[in-house]
């Protein structure tokens, strides 16, 4: 049986009887049309929204985080410029444009274009003008989160995600906070933390009925996934690992 | 088509194909053909009396080069002409011995394959999302360090252990490379969707059960029966085998051959295969009952006394005493002679251990040393249960006997649908002809995995057919049990097994894994030896045995050194007990391979970087992949082909296109690159680690060292000199008997008891401790593993009476290969996909009349797990409870020439359906991809599946493909 992870919402089924329920096939021929999101319900849109921003583990955490980002409406440039600077990006498969154009076409964010005075060019104002002559009237492109994508950050902040991963397996919440410390204040390599960890009774769990022992990254792969670490050169907390740390310090 | 319409440009198409087909047939015609030359002519004059003169004259002007198929793992002697470098046509290589000249459809579609739009010639990077079929062209150098920067920065991040690897499917042939890849990196996690669901059960087995080679007719190890000249083979039991199919132009060549001598043949298979059509008895057995029908042969050789008896006393362990003693510390483990006789003095040396047995002479329980049967001082009764100074006890020979005891002829024929006189028949021809039994991959993909080769063996070691001629069971090879003294001169040892990889080769190479046949203190003093040499070596591989994920349960695994597929598909999807996280794909289309391939698709997201290799795209690598690496098809990359016989041939780079290179290569150059990476060493990786060559002179000069060439242009410019290679002695029988050089006694076997251990015991000792993979650290002990065939009723069951009854879902379906492709492979292979263009599923009419399905309608499957469609195909050859589709069908249908292109994984594909959860193969942890329920409606053809012969022309070889011009080696 799977474990929920404490992550963003996209469960993953059971190896058993999860059918066909759900459409695998992906026609992504150029021509296919793709529905307005006044076509789809908002949870239809929200879970294409889902899909999208987990399909691919190493942009998970930067798509996340261009959804904060543009909740205020924010030029291409600069977008461009602020997922460049997450320290996730580095591992990201792919550039900035083409993740924050997989969030449009996911209805998480507008694609908006103005003129030189700052108005919307709009499709009416774009009707008879040829490529180049729209290319003129836009001078800047820029993103803003959807309804839906808010919806989808408020779902996902880092701060839920972490009250779900200590209250899944709560025997573990002490060396959750003990490995937040330890990453508090300089950045630790991995085998910093397999060692702090090792031979811990806490690495030993249940899988299928049978007693089996887990190797340190779960805690630091659960955390990461929670939004509290970050690798920079090595584990680091996140803004919202550091405030979930004082909460917890404080109780 | 009608004559208005027929255009330029269709009847192009239309005449091509159907050419091609025409090709095809009278290429393949002497593949099935049963007639044996006469005595007095030469097989090797009959094939060269075929070649007429029409067909030389289409062979004017062009190369010809001699070379090896790949179509299958059987690789038949071929020859390839080429005009211009482009390989017009092939054909087999008439001086195999056992192929004769065939060759296959599989082998033919090498034509397009090579040749194929579907071709990727250079390094790709995904360019678009998974699932999206875009990609961007990136050089050699970029594509290496992508690879290598994602897989370092995972190790960096998450340790060793985020690393895995995988293989198989077919059309890559990078198992040593999969296998070792990860103990470069230092993770514990490979694995492949054959393994456990193909041929490791039986292969392995095989090594615990006598030291010897195995009865997969499948895979080249049954060679013995295929012999020319002085065959003395009378009757082959195939059992779960379709040669004619699988391996048409060696196997299926080979058995017509055996055939149209006056061979006698039992088919068993639910299927009506074209080897069951020739058989002299077909038992369509009930899918997954194959335990049962074991069980019957059995009994019924024991009580008619059909055994051999005298083999089975000396040459068996089933006289042997068990302890029956729950308490004991050797509890369902052959009593010792010590144990119970405290002043028994062995004579035998200490790896050859004396046991007990209830004596006939002396009407007592008493010592059974290893001998000779006729120096042996007791007469062992073979069944025996009683008590000896207030313990129970049972022989071996009657733990069995009590198993097969409810196994009546009535009785099986009711639980395995068939009829109790061809089930007397069939074994009547097996006791009655010399001969043996020879198997092949639909045991491994049940729970029954481990039972049923137990019982095949078990089955001829009772009847003593092994290191005979004509039998299946041999060990063959050359240099048995030889070893070279100090002073040079060859001597023979008492017989033992390495373990851990292919002939024990991890077990050197890192000190770990027991040897069975040596003793325990040598054992110890062998493994302290090499600590002390290469302790850290030694312990890091020992933590990654135990590590491995699903060997506290699956401890048959470690055979091959792979882990258990569900569990490493369940620890990506929830982290634990660590989460594999870069994935490093060396063959093949996992989405056609893998059970449940559904669930698989589910954890997709979880998996960090996606990395592929192979000659073409297939829907796994477009649903997954984010980088590919391209391959080399067969007619370009050089190998040594498996044997026929004893002779060994050349698989030649005939011709050479894009960017490919041969199938080690990627791995080695990331690994390398990975190493510059960190600066000289991968921290916590093994060392050697991979074991690939990471050049092309590399791989070439392995070829030639390996056919006995000084280098690979002497070879390839003499090539008749050096091709075929023979083996010399690779014929040996009767070695068990011959006298070891090192104690004076009867080789015996490579067992710990020396004998055929028709009881394995050494699966009890491996359920408890790993012994002999997982040594010197032990394994955590896991229920006890039966040593012997027992019945097994399939957890999804068609019996009303069985726990496993849904009657929602009333036929048990089972598959199985077609001729036309090689597992996953081939589907881009237009000639192939004309004459097989979709999903079939066989169905009796009556069956089919009751669903108001006609020939050729489309259904709909449903298993427990989801759906798919196929057409029927209306057979008597099935029983009317049983369904039987193609393995691995999954058209590939990403083109944009289609209205409606899909990753095609999902529509047709068997293994949507298959079962992927518990109960598993105990020993194997194999999973259920044949013998499950599902139930049949009629319904309509799915929009995206083709059909049409014109569908598949995108298919063809482009003009830009064959003038894609010789390209030099990339590395």
């Amino acid at each position: 049986m799977d474990t929920a992870e404490p992550a963003f919402e996209e469960p993953i089924p059971a190896v058993q009887g999860d059918g066909a329920e759900e459409s695998a096939v992906t026609d992504k021929s150029e021509e296919a049309s793709v529905p307005t999101i006044e076509e789809l319900t908002f949870d239809q849109a929200y879970d294409i929204l889902g899909r999208c921003v987990t399909r691919h583990p190493l942009n998970r955490d930067v798509l996340y985080d261009a959804l904060v980002y543009c909740a205020e409406e924010r030029i291409l440039r600069d977008a461009e410029n602020h997922l460049a600077a997450l320290p996730a990006f580095a591992t990201a498969t792919q550039n900035q444009y083409f993740l924050l154009m997989s969030l449009v076409k996911a209805y998480g964010l507008d694609y908006i274009e103005r003129d030189e005075a700052g108005e919307l060019v709009t499709a009416d104002r774009k009707e008879g003008l040829t490529e180049d002559e729209i290319d003129d009237l836009v001078a800047t492109v820029s993103f803003k989160t959807t309804e839906v994508g808010l919806s989808f950050v408020e779902q996902n902040k880092p701060q839920a995600r972490l009250v779900s991963l200590l209250q899944l397996n709560p025997e573990r919440v002490d060396t959750y906070r003990e490995v937040l410390e330890f990453v508090d204040g300089q950045p630790r390599s991995y085998n910093d933390i397999k060692e702090l960890l090792a031979g811990r009774p806490v690495l030993q769990t249940f899988i299928d009925g049978k007693l089996e022992t887990m190797q340190p990254s779960v805690f630091v792969d659960k955390l990461e996934r929670a939004g509290a670490l970050v690798w920079n050169n090595g584990w680091t907390l996140t803004r919202e690992g550091k405030e979930f740390l004082i909460d917890l310090q404080n109780k | 088509m009608t004559k208005s319409n027929l255009t330029r440009r269709s009847f192009v198409k239309v005449s091509a194909l159907a050419g091609a087909a025409t090709a095809i047939g009278a290429s393949m015609a002497g593949c099935m053909s049963e007639s044996a030359p006469a005595p007095e002519e030469p097989a090797k004059e009959t094939t060269a009396t075929a070649e007429s003169a029409p067909a030389e004259d289409s062979k004017a002007g062009l190369t010809k080069m001699r070379t090896s198929c790949h179509g299958c793992i059987q690789m038949c002697p071929a020859i390839a002409y080429l005009k211009d470098g482009v390989v017009v046509k092939l054909e087999g290589d008439p001086e195999a011995p056992v192929s004769r000249g065939s060759l296959c459809i599989k082998g033919l579609n090498q034509l397009h394959t090579m040749y194929s739009p579907r071709r990727v010639l250079h390094p790709l990077r995904r360019a678009g999302e998974r699932g999206e079929n875009k990609w961007e062209v990136i050089s050699w150098d970029e594509a290496i360090t992508e690879a290598a920067t994602h897989i370092k920065d995972a190790i960096d991040k998450y340790g060793n252990y985020a690393f895995f690897a995988s293989v198989g499917g077919g059309g890559s042939y990078s198992f040593m490379e999969a296998m070792t890849l990860p103990m470069a990196f230092g993770s514990p996690t490979v694995f492949e969707p054959g393994c456990a669901q193909c041929y490791l059960p039986r292969w392995a087995l095989s090594k615990l059960f006598y030291g010897g080679d195995d009865q997969s007719i499948a895979d080249n190890a049954v060679q013995e029966i295929f012999k020319p000249e002085d065959n003395q083979t009378e009757v082959v039991v195939i059992w779960g085998a379709q040669p004619s199919v699988s391996e048409t132009a060696e196997s299926g060549r080979g058995m017509a051959e055996l055939r149209a001598a006056g061979v006698k043949t039992v088919v068993v298979d639910p299927n009506f295969s074209p080897d069951a059509v020739k058989a002299d008895v077909w038992l369509p057995v009930r899918p997954g009952s194959d335990t049962k029908l074991l069980l019957s042969w059995f009994r019924y050789i024991f009580e008619n006394k059909l055994y051999d008896e005298e083999f089975t006393k000396y040459w068996t362990n089933l006289p042997f005493l068990i302890d029956m003693d729950e308490k004991s510390e050797r509890y369902k483990l052959p009593v010792l002679a010590q144990d119970i006789f405290p002043d028994f003095k062995q004579t035998t040396p200490e790896n050859t251990p004396a046991y007990v047995c209830f004596d006939l002479k002396t009407n007592q329980v008493a010592p059974f040393e290893y001998s000779a049967p006729a120096d042996a001082v007791v007469d062992p009764e073979i069944f025996w249960a009683g008590e000896y100074e207030g313990k129970s006890y049972k022989t071996a020979g009657q733990i069995y006997k009590e198993e097969a005891d409810p196994w009546t002829l009535e009785k099986t024929a009711e639980e395995c649908w068939l009829q109790a006189d061809k089930i007397e028949e069939a074994i009547k021809l097996y006791v009655e002809n010399n001969g043996g039994i020879a198997n092949g991959v639909a045991s491994d993909m049940t729970e029954s995995a481990s039972q049923v080769p137990l019982g095949c063996m078990g089955l001829d070691s009772i009847m003593g057919r092994i290191n005979k001629p004509g039998v299946t069971m041999t060990q063959k090879g050359g240099g048995y049990f030889a070893a070279e003294s100090e002073t040079g001169e060859t001597k023979s040892i008492r017989p033992v097994t390495y373990n851990n990889g292919f002939g024990g080769m991890f077990s050197d190479m890192y000190g770990i894994g027991a040897v069975i046949g040596l003793s325990d203190a040598q054992n110890e003093e062998r493994i302290k030896a090499m600590a002390e040499t290469n302790g850290e070596m030694q312990k890091r591989h020992n933590q990654l045995l135990v590590d491995r994920l699903g060997m506290k349960d699956h401890k048959g695994l470690y055979a091959w050194c792979h882990s258990h597929i569900p569990t490493v598909r369940n620890a990506i999807a929830t982290g634990e007990p660590f989460k594999p996280r870069v994935w490093f794909d060396m063959s093949g289309n996992k989405l056609a391979m893998l059970g449940n391939a559904k669930s698989w698709y589910d954890v997709f997201p979880e998996v960090d970087y996606i990395i592929g290799q192979y000659p073409m795209l297939t829907s796994f690598h477009i649903e997954a992949c984010d980088l590919v690496f391209p391959l080399r098809e067969w007619l370009e990359e050089p190998m040594v082909n498996m044997t026929q016989l004893d002779t060994q041939w050349l698989q030649n780079e005939c011709t050479h296109i894009g960017e490919t290179v041969s199938h080690s290569i990627p791995a080695a150059q990331v690994v390398n690159k990975c190493r510059e990476m960190w600066g000289g060493e991968i921290p916590g990786g093994l060392m050697p680690g991979l074991l690939a060559s990471a050049t092309e002179a590399e791989v070439k000069q392995g070829v030639a060292d390996t056919l006995g060439a000084p280098d690979w242009e002497t070879l390839q410019a003499n090539t008749d000199e050096y091709v075929p290679f023979v083996t010399p002695n690779y014929w040996n029988y009767g070695q068990h008997e011959q006298i070891c050089d090192e104690d004076g006694l009867p080789s015996g076997f490579a067992t710990e008891s020396r004998k055929i251990e028709t009881y394995c015991q050494m699966l009890i000792k491996m359920a408890r401790t790993g012994y002999p993979y997982c040594y010197p650290e032990p394994q955590e002990a896991c229920a006890d593993y039966s040593p012997i065939c027992c019945a097994i009723e399939p957890a999804e069951s068609p019996m009303e009476s069985a726990e496993g009854y849904d009657a929602e879902y009333p036929f048990v379906l089972t598959s199985g290969r077609v001729p036309y492709f090689h597992h996953g492979t081939m589907r881009h292979a237009p000639f192939s996909r004309e004459l097989f263009p979709t999903a079939e599923i066989r169905i009796n009419p009556a069956s089919a009349k009751e669903l108001g399905i006609e020939h050729m309608d489309w259904v709909k499957v449903t298993s427990r797990r989801g759906e798919v469609h196929a057409r029927a195909y209306l057979t008597e050859g099935v029983n009317p409870k049983t369904v039987w589709m193609e393995r691995f069908w999954n058209p590939e249908c990403y083109d944009a020439s289609q209205a409606n292109p899909t990753g095609g994984w999902l529509e047709c594909n068997v293994n949507v359906l298959t079962k992927n959860d518990a109960p598993f193969n105990e020993v194997y942890g194999s999973y259920t991809n044949r013998g499950f329920t599902v139930k049949i409606e009629k319904s309509t053809r799915p929009e995206n599946i083709w059909v049409e012969p014109e569908e598949f022309a995108p298919f063809l070889p482009t003009s830009e493909m064959l003038a894609e011009p010789q390209t030099k080696d990339v590395f």
